[in-house]
């Protein structure tokens, strides 16, 4: 046991700080209790990265564009600034996305989708809104997401588990361009109805052909 | 055995309201005599692996609710390197919600509280510590203190304690109270400063009969005094609370190694004045009036009547998350001031006593709550163990020195020493 001289704790024999003044206390033994060093993490922390300085710039860059286009809104009657900084944001969130270590591949995907989804639908937005982006491609990119997803969740089978969740979520989400027409989004409705046929087909084979562990699995999934 | 689990109502609770800054991961932890081998505590997993199915489980997402689900493959030891009740990334984790450190002399548990209570993370301890020693070469009789791992699993001990013995009109919600909030400068970099300080069982538990109470309400009252003492200013009249959790397991006879445990709120008004002795009374006298049965029945009632309402069942998990998210910050956490939760006295056979120094249960602050205490003893050596994410030692100075100038115990501290050392 050693003794703190400035606040007169007793401490563990080997602790060199006091827990309640942090005077130093003289030891060169090791302490029973002791616990790891953490000076590994500290160093690892860095004040300058890459990362920061894409941050700092895609800032700078969205100001810059936003006060350029209220500057010449003179010449130009409109806002073509957002659609720069929609890119900008797009950009991040990919780039979020895609090193994502708390999603697994399907996830990866999945958020990929949403955002291509929304920056096209802003740009179609921005040029007249023809509705390019709701008619026909989303639809056709819902699809090829569920083929996509349909491929890994067959292909990683010892871990199919992980990517279950993935798939119900992408066949949920093959109703969506049908959605889209119903808020008269969009007036040709094909290219939605074959997208919702897509995913209900895909759902039947995967009850059909997969064995009695992928009941199973949807009896967890949907247990409430 | 069946191979996956339905969230109890606390791990309901913990899985969707869980952060780096409320990483809802708490530690059991032993100071063994010698310092430990990795490869024999290996073994030790190994051997009670098939034990324990319910704590070697990954989350997975349901539509409706979270489930753990087993996992099949095996589970490997580390030498402790990040600070102590850290979140748990169950995908740099292998999956699992738990970890099993061992550094120098110290053989930790630590679990995301989903999986478990202190009540079955002691009872994991203990049987891995038993087979620790045994594969060691120590003669150690069991005494009937320690689940062997060939006695078998019983469907008891995965029990939903909570749905069982959930019966009964719930109760009214307490008010939101204006409680007081600990603050403070937040370490440079985030993590948890553990401060613990050893002291005699018996003698602390001398003092709390000394004034006619139990050990818990006592720490609770010293508590609340240094709470006062370090930082409300006079004139100001917010309550301190106190969340203490209590084992229903006590009351109810469960049998189950999941999470069977509530909490109760012990509030003081410093307006009623900070005589120590005042304190003690009016916190013994709420505890308990608050852990009678009928009232724990009701807290359980309360607690579990969201879940099994038919309209909440079917609403999806993302949107429920936004609402006990929300509940758990307004009910929960606002409520309180500090937690302070006693393991209590932990039995070990007594061919094990000698080769274990000090037991320590350690719990996690939160961005709310950044100070937490735990207590828990072996033999007659009581730890107790503060851990903070903010830089300030005040009220845990006022505590410790209470007991060591005020009361006269002995009481020896370390720490971590995370956010200090190297700052």
């Amino acid at each position: 046991m050693s003794k703190c001289r400035k606040c007169e704790a007793k401490t563990e024999k080997g602790q060199k700080i006091c827990p309640l003044c942090f005077a130093r206390i003289e030891s060169n033994d090791k302490s029973d209790t002791e616990y790891p060093g953490y000076a590994g993490m500290y160093k690892a922390i860095k004040y300058f990265t890459v990362k920061k300085l894409f941050a700092f710039l895609s800032i700078a860059a969205g100001l810059i564009f936003l006060f350029l286009n209220f500057y010449l809104m003179k010449y130009a009657h409109n806002l073509w600034s957002l659609v720069f900084i929609a890119a900008i944001l797009f950009c991040w969130g990919l780039y979020k996305s895609i090193k994502s270590k708390k999603l697994i591949l399907a996830g990866r995907v999945l958020a990929c989708y949403f955002l291509i989804s929304a920056f096209l639908f802003v740009i179609d937005l921005y040029l007249v809104f023809h509705k390019w982006s709701v008619v026909y491609v989303i639809p056709f990119l819902t699809i090829a997401l569920i083929v996509f997803i349909t491929i890994i969740t067959i292909v990683q089978k010892r871990s199919y588990k992980d990517y279950l969740g993935y798939l119900l979520a992408t066949l949920f989400i093959s109703i969506y361009p049908l959605f889209l027409c119903f808020l008269s989004l969009s007036k040709v409705v094909w290219p939605s109805i074959a997208t919702l046929g897509y995913g209900l087909l895909t759902g039947i084979a995967f009850y059909i052909f997969m064995d009695k562990d992928f009941k199973v699995e949807m009896k967890k999934i949907f247990h409430y | 055995m069946k191979n996956w689990y339905k969230l109890d109502n606390a791990a309901k609770l913990f899985s969707n309201v869980a952060s780096r800054k409320n990483s809802s991961v708490f530690r059991i932890a032993v100071v063994m005599q010698e310092e430990v081998d990795g490869s024999i505590l290996q073994k030790a997993v190994d051997h009670i692996y098939a034990r324990f199915p319910m704590f070697f489980t990954r989350m997975r997402s349901g539509v409706f609710w979270n489930y753990m689900d087993e996992l099949g493959h095996s589970f490997k030891v580390v030498e402790e390197s990040g600070y102590p009740c850290g979140m748990i990334d169950a995908k740099n984790n292998n999956g699992y919600m738990l970890k099993i450190l061992y550094y120098y002399k110290r053989i930790s548990f630590e679990a995301f509280h989903s999986l478990t209570d202190g009540s079955g993370a002691v009872e994991f301890v203990k049987t891995l510590v038993y087979y620790y020693l045994c594969f060691m070469g120590k003669a150690i009789s069991p005494e009937n203190k320690i689940l062997l791992a060939e006695d078998g699993v019983s469907l008891d001990e995965s029990e939903d304690s909570y749905s069982k013995y959930c019966e009964g009109l719930p109760g009214k919600t307490e008010k939101n109270k204006n409680s007081y909030k600990i603050t403070g400068t937040s370490f440079s970099l985030h993590g948890n400063n553990i401060t613990t300080g050893i002291m005699s069982a018996q003698a602390l538990n001398g003092l709390a009969k000394a004034h006619g109470t139990t050990i818990t309400p006592y720490l609770a009252a010293v508590l609340v005094q240094s709470i006062y003492q370090s930082r409300i200013k006079p004139g100001n009249n917010k309550s301190i609370v106190v969340a203490i959790p209590v084992n229903l397991r006590n009351l109810f006879p469960s049998k189950t190694m999941r999470n069977f445990s509530c909490v109760v709120n012990l509030d003081y008004n410093p307006a009623k004045g900070m005589d120590l002795a005042d304190i003690i009374g009016d916190l013994t006298a709420r505890l308990k009036e608050k852990t009678k049965k009928q009232c724990l029945q009701r807290n359980i009632s309360n607690n579990v009547r969201y879940e099994q309402n038919i309209a909440v069942k079917f609403v999806p998990l993302f949107v429920k998350r936004v609402f006990i998210r929300f509940c758990f910050d307004m009910l929960g956490e606002n409520k309180k001031t500090i937690t302070l939760s006693n393991v209590g006295n932990i039995t070990t056979p007594a061919d094990m006593s000698p080769h274990i120094k000090y037991f320590e249960a350690t719990l996690y602050p939160t961005q709310k709550r950044p100070l937490s205490c735990a207590v828990c003893s072996v033999d007659d050596k009581l730890s107790i163990n503060f851990s903070r994410t903010i830089v300030e030692p005040d009220i845990i100075r006022r505590f410790f020195s209470f007991f060591a100038n005020e009361a006269g115990l002995d009481v020896v501290l370390y720490s971590n020493d995370w956010g200090i050392k190297n700052e």
